[in-house]
C-alpha cells in the first residue's frame, strides 16, 4: 500500500458535486482528498476480500454466540427487543445485509478488525461513485477495487421478490449538510435500478396508529410495509416510539434487521475475540481492562465517528477523542499502524451479503473521526 | 470458503473491473441522488415541507436564475419554451435534476396559499416516488392488504436522538451514519 500525492482536477468540487457529493468539505477543509490517492496491489486487495468474508464468517459465530449464550444485557440491549431479535435471527428476513469492516494494517501488512459499519453505514457515496468516477478521469488506465453499486443493485433484485410490497420507504434524518439525506437518496436509485419503487420520508415523517389496523404509516397515510432506515437500531430503541414496533400487527419489514444490533454493537468485538483468541485479523478485545502495560483502545459499545474513544500507550494516553456518548465500553488491543507520510489509513471494507466488493480509504491521525479525510484509490 | 474462482490466476480483478466500467451508473440515472443534491446545494429552497423548483411550460426543471429572471432563453443543452415559473412539490418527493421532466405531484402555490394543485395523486393521498407511480393509502403486507385507519395516527416520535448527536450541523458526519 502506497501513498501518492497527484495533482487535483480544477474543477473538482463541481465535478464531485455533479455527483450528488455535496459534502465534500468541512469547515473549509476538503473531507474528499483527490490531492492524494492510495495505490494497493492486486495481492493486497485480495487479502483484505478474504479477511473480510472470513470475518463475515466469524460475525455469523459470534451472533449464533449471543443468542445461544443469552448475552443480550453484555450489549446494553432492552428486554423488549431480545424477542424480536432472536425472530429476526432465526427467520432471517429479507436484508441487505451491507456494511463497511474497518480495518487496519499493521506494519506486517496483516488487516486487523477495528469495528463493523453494518447497521447505517456511509461513506457509501464516495466509495462506489466518487471515487470511481475520479479513477476515470485521472487514472482511466487504472483498475480498482470497486463493485459497490453493482453488488447492491444485485442484492435489491435477490431479495425483492421476497419484500411484502412493491414500495419501501426510505427514511433518514434531516441533515443540512446533506450526507445522510443523500447517502440514503443514493440507495433508493441503486433500488429502483433493481426495479424496487421508492418514497423518501424523515424518520420525523413515520406516523403509528395502534389498533388491529393500525401500524407504521407515511404523512401521506400509505402503509409502510418495507422500511430501509438510515437511523441506527440503538436510537430506535431507545426512543419512547420505538416500542411500537413489537406491537406492529402487520410486521414491518425493517432494512437493516434488528439482529444488526448485535454486529453493530462493539461489544461483539469482544465475543469475537473469545471464540477466535489470536486470530490473525483480530486484535484483542475485553469487556474488563487490560493489565497495566497493555496498550489497548477503549471504546463506548455505541459511539461514531470515534467519539469518546481513547488510546492508552505506555501507560498513558496517545490520543483521545471528545463526544457525547456514554455507557458501557469495550477495551481493544492497540495496533501500531503503519504511517503513511504521516497519515494513518483506515480501509473501508464493503460487504455485501458475506462478500466483499470494494474498499474505500480515510486517512487521518490515529483515531479516525469526522474530519479524516477520504481518500481515492487504485491498483497498480 | 473458496475465492479461488479464477484458475488462471492475476486476471481476477481485471475482469471485474471490466464489468464495473459497463454497468456503472450514468451520472444522468442517479435521479434521486442527483436531484435532492442540487436541491441541498442551493439550487432551490424549501419551505414548509416543499422543494421550490423552477420549470418551463412543459414542466422541464429551470436553474433558478430562470424564475429569478421571469424568463429563459435556453442553456444546459436544452429549447425551452421562454416562460419561467415556480412550482411546489412536497418534500416527500425527490426534486428533478435540471433539464428533467417533473413527474411528480406539484402546485404552483406554497402550502396554504392559493395556487392549483397538478400531477397524479397530488389532490389526495399521493402515490409513490421515483419509479413507483400509483400508490394510494393502501398497502400490502404479506399479502393482506390493508389500509391506514381514519384517525389515530401519530407522528414524529422517531427522530429526536439523530436531532440530538446532531444532524443538523454542517458539514461531514455527525448524522446517523457510522
Amino acid at each position: 500500500m502506497q501513498r501518492h500525492t497527484i495533482a487535483a482536477r480544477p474543477d473538482w468540487q463541481a465535478k464531485v458535486e455533479a455527483l450528488g457529493f455535496v459534502w465534500h468539505s468541512a469547515d473549509d477543509q476538503p473531507y474528499w482528498s483527490e490531492g492524494t490517492y492510495y495505490t494497493l496491489t492486486e495481492a493486497e486487495t485480495d487479502r483484505i476480500a478474504a479477511a473480510s468474508e472470513e470475518l463475515h464468517q466469524m460475525f455469523i459465530a459470534a451472533g449464533d454466540r449471543v443468542i445461544s449464550h443469552n448475552l443480550f444485557a453484555r450489549f446494553g440491549i432492552p428486554d423488549w427487543c431480545v424477542p424480536l431479535i432472536r425472530d429476526a435471527w432465526d427467520t432471517e428476513p429479507p436484508a441487505l445485509n451491507h456494511g463497511r469492516f474497518d480495518l487496519g494494517l499493521g506494519h506486517d501488512g496483516v488487516p486487523r478488525l477495528f469495528e463493523y459499519n453494518c447497521d447505517t453505514p456511509t461513506s457509501l457515496v464516495e466509495a462506489s461513485l466518487v471515487q470511481w468516477y475520479w479513477k476515470e478521469d485521472v487514472l482511466p488506465q487504472s483498475d480498482q477495487y470497486n463493485r459497490i453499486h453493482e453488488a447492491l443493485v444485485a442484492r435489491w433484485q435477490a431479495i425483492a421478490p421476497d419484500l411484502p410490497d412493491r414500495l419501501v420507504h426510505f427514511a433518514h434524518v434531516e441533515d443540512s449538510a446533506g450526507e445522510d439525506t443523500l447517502t440514503t437518496a443514493y440507495m433508493m436509485d441503486i433500488a429502483r435500478e433493481a426495479g424496487v419503487n421508492v418514497k423518501r420520508l424523515t424518520m420525523r415523517d413515520i406516523g403509528w396508529a395502534s389498533g388491529a389496523d393500525g401500524g407504521f404509516f407515511d404523512r401521506e397515510l400509505v402503509p409502510i410495509s418495507t422500511l430501509f432506515k438510515l437511523y441506527p437500531w440503538e436510537w430506535l430503541a431507545a426512543e419512547a416510539f420505538g416500542r411500537n414496533i413489537a406491537a406492529d400487527p402487520h410486521g414491518t419489514l425493517w432494512i437493516e434487521p434488528i439482529w444488526k444490533m448485535l454486529w453493530s454493537n462493539k461489544a461483539i468485538l469482544a465475543v469475537l475475540w473469545e471464540l477466535y483468541p489470536d486470530h490473525p485479523n483480530l486484535l484483542g478485545a475485553n469487556f474488563t481492562a487490560p493489565p497495566p502495560g497493555l496498550d489497548h483502545v477503549i471504546k463506548p459499545m455505541l459511539g461514531r465517528e470515534g467519539g469518546n474513544v481513547s488510546i492508552i500507550r505506555n501507560g498513558e494516553v496517545l490520543a483521545a477523542q471528545d463526544g457525547h456518548y456514554t455507557g458501557p465500553v469495550i477495551y481493544q488491543e492497540f495496533l501500531d499502524m503503519a504511517d503513511h507520510d504521516g497519515h494513518y489509513p483506515v480501509i473501508g471494507s464493503w460487504m455485501v451479503d458475506g462478500t466483499c466488493c470494494g474498499v474505500g480509504i480515510r486517512e487521518g491521525g490515529r483515531i479516525t473521526t469526522n474530519r479524516d479525510r477520504f481518500v481515492p484509490h487504485v491498483i497498480g | 470458503m473458496n475465492r479461488d474462482d479464477d484458475p488462471q490466476g492475476n486476471g481476477r480483478k481485471r475482469r471485474i473491473a471490466a464489468q464495473i466500467a459497463a454497468r456503472k451508473p450514468d451520472p444522468a440515472g442517479l435521479a434521486m441522488l442527483v436531484g435532492l443534491a442540487a436541491t441541498i446545494s442551493g439550487c432551490s429552497s424549501h419551505d414548509d415541507g416543499q422543494w421550490r423548483v423552477c420549470t418551463d411550460a412543459q414542466g422541464r426543471r429551470l436553474p433558478d436564475v430562470a424564475c429569478q429572471q421571469g424568463s429563459y432563453n435556453g442553456g444546459y443543452g436544452h429549447s425551452y419554451g421562454g416562460h419561467a415559473g415556480w412550482i411546489y412539490i412536497n418534500r416527500s418527493y425527490s426534486a428533478p435534476a435540471v433539464g428533467q421532466v417533473i413527474s411528480s405531484p406539484f402546485s404552483t402555490g406554497p402550502k396554504g396559499g392559493s395556487g392549483a394543485a397538478f400531477g397524479a395523486g397530488a389532490a389526495g393521498s399521493a402515490g409513490a416516488a421515483g419509479s413507483a407511480g400509483g400508490g394510494g393509502n393502501s398497502g400490502s403486507s404479506g399479502g393482506k392488504v390493508y389500509s391506514a385507519p381514519s384517525a389515530g395516527i401519530s407522528h414524529g416520535g422517531f427522530g429526536s436522538f439523530g436531532e440530538a448527536f446532531g444532524s443538523h450541523g454542517s458539514g461531514h458526519g455527525g448524522g446517523a451514519g457510522e
